[in-house]
């Protein structure tokens, strides 16, 4: 959508380039929802850590790894698109599974769900957050399967895996590092 | 285009729709429906205000039916009526676009309001009855489940219910929105689309924007209630019987602050399209352009971007800094410029029109008149020194009721009537239409202009029984079984607007393309719109939307005679 296109005094697009625009636009601003979504559980992490209960936690060692995997998806969706190969969005489906199974393991190593996660708001933080990001990871892992199989082009996925992505390191963190 | 194979069987031309005209009457349908369960809980309500010594609920449940009532009717029928109805059926038609951008995710989004809805209604019937914690569902009534009967299994069926809404709400904004911002047709621009398809974009937007605060408490809420966790829940919390509760250190205050950031926008999603709906209609029964197109869209885009950064006006009595308190007060009451030249320029639209007093218009000049008594309680309330006497009593119950309640309410009704030609084809009954707008603005504003009354005078909000108490006003109280009265007369008066509706449906005369003489493109396609909206091409815009000129009235398909644009 350009500045061109919200005054809309040439010919309307093709029907395929118009499905193509709409669906970035729609996808912006899904986007920006999720965005407020973080945002939300940013203002209320920031608050809720001047509690006098609070007791923050060391970051476990083995969301290195997740983090690294997460990471190395996007090289291959990336390389998958430009190369145009559909193998890779299996590979990067992989590495997607690969980085929920470390998450998992993250949040039972620090106690899972039980005792700890009522008694440390800091895990309380961690976990909801690790939650709601990996079902959004979640929803991008049945995208990539979707589109693997089909014969269109690649369509949303590739962008929301990369900002699936970031939303991770933004949310590593302002967890862990902030 | 969807526009090429038209659905043949039942199921997806009347169920599953992709339509988005189908869908449109759907989601009215549905709200209506929801409508007459708020209505009912509402009489109860009154019934139970007005005579408190008959007992006709107990104290719980009272709690239970005004949450219940205030929910469904913020979200289930103004929400859901007004923006997914209205928005559903004129968007596409508005802009000239044979559909939705995504129509499979129009359809979608129906289906998961469908279930939103049964969990609403269902959580009545579950052990402990339905959510007690207000519409606001604030803790720790929300978070601990053997707060209040009602806390148990009915909030979480609320959350579930609230949860599943706020899916579907998203999935229709980013519908909204992206029809309005990419599908336009040839020639219409952004200063060309009707005023009413720029209240749906703001809705859109507000809806995408504000929503996820929501979800994040809600998930957060869930947590507390499900798992132990003490995001909301402060140290110390006693009950009898269990003891001092283990929760540390959280703060329900916290979730009132989410909560409002959604809370404040959301009165905005109701109220601009009713805003909408009423330039739409006296445009076209004013027989003028409306004042001030330009500065009212201006207008629009300056209270959703306020409407974000106001919500503490709903929390000066919460022991805030005096110094944030002022802040809040002072953005809310900046609010009431823009809002008042969007108000202004409604009553300007007036000046010098051609009134056909039809029913639509005497809705519409209805929503005027609310807009203006409603809003001048509101400027008593974000004023936080008159705010700390007037939180939580009748005069807030009383304001609400007559800015997203009546009018939005009267939009509801007013559009109802302006496009049911469009929709079904046939006009509704003039006499009756007539009949139901007495019948319905005489009580609702006596009501609530009573209920202000009444808060003055000390009568709190959620009170079962206010008789129980000495200080309130003994006139103010005096006043009780009168609304009641008006209440019981405003639900029978919708029984005429039920049977117009239905007789117009079979019986109605036979409507043209254009019966009101209107210029915006919806008016362009046969009356019923077919599926793809205009038989051929799709229009085409010359005209800006509300072309009553000195030299004849055209629509915004109509090219000048010497064939500029
Ligand atoms: C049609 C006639 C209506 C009547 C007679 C009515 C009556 C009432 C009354 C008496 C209360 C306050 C109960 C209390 O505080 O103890 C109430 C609360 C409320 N009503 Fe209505 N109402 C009506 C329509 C509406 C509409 C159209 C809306 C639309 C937005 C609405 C939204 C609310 C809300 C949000 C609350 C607050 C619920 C809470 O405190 O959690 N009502 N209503
Ligand atoms: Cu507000």
């Amino acid at each position: 959508m350009t500045a061109e296109s919200l005054s809309r005094p040439v010919d309307p697009l093709s029907e395929a380039e118009l499905k193509e625009s709409s669906r970035k636009v729609g996808l912006l601003a899904f986007l920006s929802s999720v965005v407020m979504l973080f945002a939300t559980f940013t203002a209320a992490f920031l608050v809720r850590r001047t509690g006098t209960d609070w007791k923050p936690l060391e970051m476990p060692e083995i969301m290195w790894i997740s983090t690294w995997l997460l990471i190395g998806s996007s090289v291959t969706i990336e390389i998958s698109r430009v190369t145009g190969r559909k193998m890779g969005l299996l590979v990067t489906l992989g590495l997607g599974l690969a980085f929920l199974f470390c998450q998992v393991k993250a949040l039972s190593e620090m106690g899972g769900f039980s005792g700890a996660l009522a008694e440390n708001p800091h895990f309380s933080f961690i976990f909801v957050l690790l939650l709601v990001h990996a079902l959004h990871l979640l929803g991008g892992i049945g995208g990539l399967f979707l589109t693997s199989l089909s014969s269109s082009r690649f369509g949303w996925v590739v962008t929301y895996w990369h900002f699936m992505g970031l939303v991770w390191i933004y949310v590593l963190v302002l967890l862990f590092l902030s | 285009m969807s526009h090429s194979h038209e659905p043949t069987t039942f199921l997806s031309k009347y169920v599953f729709s992709f339509d988005h005209k189908v869908i449109g009457i759907q989601y009215l349908i549905t709200a209506l429906f929801m409508a007459v369960i708020g209505g009912l809980l509402a009489l109860t309500i009154r019934y139970q205000l007005a005579w408190p010594s008959e007992n006709v609920v107990s104290a719980e449940s009272y709690l239970s039916l005004v949450t219940m009532h205030g929910t469904i009717m913020v979200f289930f029928v103004i929400s859901m009526g007004l923006v997914s109805g209205f928005g559903n059926l004129l968007i596409p038609l508005h802009v000239g676009a044979r559909d939705m951008a995504y129509p499979f995710l129009n359809m979608l989004s129906y289906w998961v309001m469908v279930p939103a809805c049964l969990l609403m209604i269902g959580s009545f019937f579950v052990e402990g009855g339905a959510a007690a914690a207000g519409w606001t569902a604030y803790p720790p009534l929300s978070a601990l489940k053997d707060a209040v009967p009602g806390s148990g299994m009915g909030q979480t069926l609320w959350l579930l219910a609230m949860a599943l809404f706020i899916v579907s709400f998203t999935m229709g904004s980013l519908n909204y929105l992206t029809t309005i911002l990419n599908e336009r047709t040839r020639g219409m621009s952004m200063m060309k689309l009707p005023l009413l398809t720029w209240t749906f974009l703001i809705s859109a937007i507000i809806g995408i924007l504000a929503f996820p605060a929501l979800t994040a408490a809600a998930v957060m809420l869930l947590f507390d209630r499900h798992a132990g966790t003490s995001f909301f829940l402060p140290a110390g919390m006693y009950f009898e019987g269990t003891g001092v509760l283990p929760n540390m250190g959280g703060t329900p205050l916290l979730f009132q602050h989410l909560f409002w950031f959604l809370g404040h926008p959301e009165v905005y999603v109701l109220v601009l399209p009713a805003l909408g709906i009423t330039f739409e209609i006296i445009a076209a029964f004013g027989r003028r352009s409306p004042f001030g197109y330009r500065t009212t869209v201006y207008s629009l885009l300056c209270v959703a971007f306020l409407s974000m950064i106001v919500w503490g006006h709903h929390m000066f009595t919460s022991g805030m800094d005096p110094r944030i308190g002022e802040y809040f007060s002072i953005v809310t009451v900046m609010i009431t410029v823009p809002f008042s030249v969007i108000g202004l320029n409604l009553i300007g639209s007036l000046w010098q029109a051609r009134i056909r007093a039809e029913t639509p218009m005497l809705f519409a000049l209805g929503v005027i008149s609310a807009m203006g008594m409603g809003g001048l309680g509101g400027l008593y309330l974000g004023t936080a020194t008159s705010d700390m006497y007037f939180h939580d009593s009748y005069f807030v119950v009383g304001h609400f009721h007559l800015t997203i309640g009546t009018v939005t309410f009267l939009a509801l009704f007013g559009g109802i009537y302006h496009w049911f030609p469009k929709f079904i084809g046939r006009k509704t009954n003039e006499l009756l239409g007539k009949t139901h707008f007495w019948l319905t603005i005489i009580p609702m504003f006596a009501m609530f202009l009573l209920m202000h009354l009444q808060g003055m005078g000390g009568i709190h909000r959620r009170y079962y029984d206010v008789t129980q108490y000495s200080y309130p006003n003994a006139s103010a109280m005096a006043l009780m079984p009168w609304i009641s009265y008006l209440a019981f007369a405003l639900f029978a008066g919708q029984l005429v607007f039920a049977f117009n509706v239905i007789w117009s449906i079979f019986r109605g005369e036979k409507s043209s393309e254009n019966p009101w003489g209107a210029t915006t493109l919806e008016w362009t396609a046969p009356s019923p719109a077919p599926h793809g909206n205009w038989p051929d091409k799709v229009p085409v815009v010359h005209r800006d939307p509300y072309d009553y000129g000195s030299d004849g009235v055209w629509a915004q398909n109509v090219e000048n005679a010497e064939g500029q644009a």
